[in-house]
């Protein structure tokens, strides 16, 4: 039951809060009514009671229904960053779920005007999963980076050899040098584009002997470096 | 931030990401990451070449590209589209992204990663 002064500056009542909704209905309320408790001493605004604000500010399922509801832009990031972090080593996890929480807290708190509490909470616990799994991840990935920059520094060291052998070849056709002649590695660096290699990318030599099938080899200190990225080092 | 701002940004980050992926052929460096699913599994994960599918774009090879990741392929156009429509337009113009829709676009992305993965041959075709 409440006490109300009403715009005559009389006071009213006491009355019922379904008195007070017709009150308000019929104007002779409004938000800003002095209005006090029954059993308080204190008089207050209407709105500073909660229950009877509800009546006074349309209910949020009307907003709701007359505005399409938003789904929350964090949420679905959340959930997209959280499910990449299978790929990413977990990396956008992390990004992920501090996402997922903000989002979830503000469409918490939006009253109904944000929506997606589901995907938040997918973004969330995903990232969560793949956050957690982050140290097996990682003694995974470090080997395979390893290995990977170790078959692309192999390649390269097969190109070279490959180039500097054609060089070769070219040179002893043109010169008419046979098989057993030694090389002349500054004449040869004439068929090359870029000047000859001495050294390949590990600092160890390329080693040139006679014209003929085994005229160049790749370092065996080099090979025995790159050895298990699954690289066939051919007739080098 | 003004609008301005966050767009030059954007354009920025993209153009040197465009510019490195131009230069380089995914597969034969070693400092762009692999993906973590494919090294644990062996399997194709849904995003599974959308490098190598972006260099192929650069190069006007779009066939090489859909190969690669073809949902990526198809989606980026319109990303694009939207991207620009979004800044251009009024917010109220905005797309609404109800949860459905969401929970739709990512059973489409599970099941092209199911799909690309079944090793007979129409279906080889998504593999990269």
């Amino acid at each position: 039951m409440y006490k109300i002064i009403g715009g005559d500056g009389k006071e009213y009542g006491p009355i019922s809060a379904d008195q007070v909704r017709q009150w308000l209905a019929e104007g002779r309320l409004n938000a800003q009514s002095r209005i006090q408790a029954e059993g308080s001493a204190d008089w207050k605004t209407l709105v500073e009671f909660p229950e009877l604000a509800a009546m006074v500010a349309p209910p949020p399922m009307a907003t709701a229904t007359t505005v399409p509801q938003k789904t929350s832009g964090l949420a679905i990031a959340s959930l997209v960053l959280g499910i990449l972090g299978f790929c990413s080593y977990g990396i956008t996890s992390l990004a992920g779920l501090i996402l997922g929480l903000v989002g979830y807290s503000k469409i918490r708190t939006s009253g109904g005007a944000l929506g997606g509490k589901g995907l938040a909470i997918a973004g969330i616990s995903v990232s969560g999963v793949t956050l957690l799994m982050l140290p097996i991840l990682i003694a995974i990935a470090i080997p395979s980076f390893v290995k990977a920059k170790k078959a692309a520094q192999a390649h390269q060291v097969l190109n070279t050899a490959r180039q500097l052998d054609a060089a070769i070849d070219q040179w002893a056709l043109e010169k008419g040098k046979r098989d057993g002649t030694p090389i002349n590695t500054t004449e040869a660096a004439a068929y090359l584009k870029g000047g000859w290699k001495d050294v390949d990318l590990l600092g160890n030599p390329y080693r040139v002997s006679v014209v003929g099938s085994n005229q160049l080899k790749i370092s065996p200190a080099t090979k025995s470096a790159l050895q298990g990225v699954g690289i066939d080092w051919g007739q080098f | 931030m003004t609008k301005v701002a966050q767009v030059s940004i954007a354009i920025a980050v993209i153009a040197v990401g465009a510019v490195l992926l131009f230069c380089v052929e995914p597969a034969r460096v070693w400092f762009l990451p692999k993906c973590m699913f494919h090294e644990l599994t062996g399997m194709y994960c849904p995003g599974c070449g959308m490098t190598r599918a972006t260099h192929h774009l650069l190069h006007g090879h779009i066939l090489t590209a859909l190969h690669c990741n073809a949902i990526f392929t198809l989606a980026l156009p319109c990303v694009v589209a939207y991207g620009i429509w979004r800044w251009t337009g009024q917010p109220e113009r905005a797309l609404s992204w109800r949860p459905v829709y969401v929970w739709l676009l990512l059973g489409v992305v599970a099941v092209f990663g199911i799909v690309r993965n079944i090793p007979i041959h129409p279906f080889t075709l998504l593999a990269p």
